[in-house]
């Protein structure tokens, strides 16, 4: 439920730069969420689909959201290993249930693939 | 063409939670961010923390859950700063908090409790500028819930099992839910309260006395 408040950031944010590159239309957006999160992607597709209706910029756009591994350390043998799973990781060397998260929790957006704003003046040039 | 953006899509609330951190830590203010489902006991546990630390020590309340003003009410008999906020949310935001601080006395204050939305998720993603969190839940929710809600209980400072009277009818492994809770965090304490046990108070105080001394004098003494 606390994706709406999250993709109504994720409209402002894409609207504002959209606005400071000049861009008339973003057609894809890729956004990386950490595993770890508890924002689910298919949440924030939803409320995504109802907000960008406000935005011309945003019409025709698409999110593409890719969860991404989080880091983790095991705290009996120290090993750091990669998570894609829930926040109940286990160390794959020697099994401790006991393990530090150390990253996995960020939602980013990356970047924004965007029509090239006038496509007369660039076959000109 | 690809115009890389590289933001992270909480940075506004962060930045003004920041914001909110600065303000609390130049006042000396230890502001406790207080979450939990709805009537787990969180203005209960409140008011009991009132009463036994108001002879030394200044308190200001910002109530964040829903419930219209009830709790406000609740609270206004003990006459200290008391600011309603009005969120229709799932979670407070640091927003909503920064506009609480304009009507609150923080150079006259000592402790800021805030009463997050009942919740055991949302608030867990929205930082609000706190200087400590306390996770309470109650024997009846089951002993399960750690595993349930992961990131709010990763990130407690202390963990407060509420309405402890009620453990003669439920099967609640208190054993248990340390060790779930251990999994996912390094450090912190678990307290067991009861309103109706007037001593079951005491530690959770003390607790916060001493973070209060340890973390808002001590490191920000130099302010
Ligand atoms: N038996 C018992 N009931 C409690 C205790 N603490 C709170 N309650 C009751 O639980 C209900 C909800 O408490 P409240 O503090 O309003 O919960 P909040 O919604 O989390 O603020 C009220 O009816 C309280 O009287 C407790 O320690 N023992
Ligand atoms: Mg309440
Ligand atoms: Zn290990």
């Amino acid at each position: 439920m606390h994706e709406l408040s999250v993709t109504q950031e994720i409209v402002n944010i894409l609207v504002e730069e959209a606005r400071k590159h000049g861009v008339n239309r973003v057609t894809m957006v890729k956004l990386k969420l950490g595993t770890f999160s508890t924002f689910q992607p298919e949440a924030v597709n939803f409320y995504f689909e109802i907000l960008k209706k406000d935005f011309p910029e945003l019409e025709t756009t698409e999110l593409q959201i890719e969860l991404e591994p989080g880091r983790c350390m095991c705290r009996e043998c120290n090993l750091e290993f990669e998570s894609s799973g829930d926040m109940f990781p286990v160390c794959p060397r020697c099994g401790s249930i006991f393990v530090e998260i150390l990253s996995g929790k960020d939602f980013l957006i990356e970047y924004m693939e965007v029509e090239d704003e006038d496509k007369s003046t660039q076959k000109c040039a | 063409m690809r115009i890389k953006v590289l933001k992270n899509v909480l940075e506004k609330n962060d930045n003004q939670a920041q914001i909110n951190r600065d303000l609390f830590k130049k006042n000396r203010v230890l502001a406790v961010n207080i979450m939990g489902s709805p009537g787990c006991g969180k203005t209960t546990l409140i008011e009991a923390l009132i009463n036994v630390l108001i002879p030394s020590y200044r308190i200001g309340v910002i109530e964040g859950d829903y419930a219209g003003t009830v709790d406000a009410e609740r609270l206004s008999r003990y006459h200290i700063p008391v600011v309603q906020l009005d969120t229709s949310s799932c979670h407070l935001n640091a927003h909503f908090v920064g506009s609480a601080l304009d009507h609150l006395p923080l150079r006259d204050l000592d402790f800021v409790f805030i009463e997050n939305v009942g919740n055991l998720i949302c608030p867990a993603e929205f930082d609000i500028g706190d200087l400590l969190k306390l996770v309470l839940y109650s024997i009846p929710e089951g002993d399960d819930k750690p595993l349930k809600y992961p990131l709010m209980f990763s990130q407690a400072d202390a963990v407060v099992l509420t309405k402890s009277d009620l453990k003669p009818h439920f099967d609640f492994d208190v054993k248990k839910v340390r060790e779930s809770i251990a999994r996912l965090n390094r450090e912190f304490e678990i307290f067991e309260f009861s309103k109706k046990s007037h001593s079951s108070i005491k530690p959770i105080a003390n607790f916060l006395e001493s973070r209060f001394r340890a973390t808002v004098l001590k490191s920000y003494g130099d302010l």
